[in-house]
């Protein structure tokens, strides 16, 4: 079974609020594969500072608002 | 639908597959059944190169076509997870080859047949390229 990452993201809403943009939408605006953004947004991937940083300013929004780690 | 350098890992694993299983089932019955000098296991290297490199291409052209429009689209060459994925196998396919490379050379150190040193930097290598294979796979489904 995939092991997810204890980062949990926003990115799916952050989507729905950005008038329903696509994966490769998103994908295409920060330079990687749509496959990345699927894994990111489920969780078994995470991404690189640089790569959550372009999704915040994809977004415009603050990087906490994206991506959250929370307390065990 | 996976990505193109993922398709093409699980190519080089199916590939990989075919080819030593094809031949081992054709060499090793024969260790049993006579001495190593009358073993046929030259050309079956030969061909199990040829057949694993024919997989390979062949597969390559069906992920190409299969994700012609990732393959368009400009800058997504340098995809950072598929970066991650090859580092991690590559390391993990480096240490088996170096193992087999060692055993290699003490068979050959102490004089035991070439047989023996030839195949198993052969089957190593193709482990070592399996072994590379699945570590990326299980990086993309993220059990790594």
């Amino acid at each position: 079974m995939a092991k997810s990452t204890p980062i949990t993201n926003e990115i799916r809403t952050l989507r729905f609020h950005a008038g329903e943009m696509t994966q490769a939408e998103l994908a295409r605006q920060i330079g990687v594969t749509r496959q990345t953004i699927i894994a990111i947004e489920q969780g078994k991937y995470s991404p690189s500072l640089e790569v959550a940083f372009k999704i915040a300013r994809v977004f415009k929004v603050g990087l906490d608002a994206v991506f959250q780690y929370p307390e065990a | 639908m996976p990505g193109f350098l993922e398709s093409t890992t699980r190519a080089v694993a199916l590939g990989t597959v075919l080819a030593l299983g094809w031949y081992l089932l054709r060499v090793v019955p024969q260790i049993f059944n006579q001495p190593l000098d009358e073993i046929s296991w030259k050309i079956e290297m030969v061909i199990s190169l040829v057949v694993f490199i024919a997989t390979l291409i062949a597969d390559i052209i069906r992920a190409a076509i299969a994700n012609r429009g990732e393959l368009d689209q400009a800058g997504v060459v340098d995809d950072e997870r598929d970066h991650v994925a090859e580092r991690r196998g590559d390391a993990w396919g480096g240490h088996a080859m170096h193992a087999a490379a060692f055993i290699a050379l003490m068979l050959l150190v102490f004089e035991f047949d070439p047989f023996w040193a030839a195949n198993t930097l052969f089957v190593g290598a193709m482990l070592a390229g399996l072994v590379s294979s699945l570590v990326k796979l299980l990086t993309y489904r993220g059990s790594v």
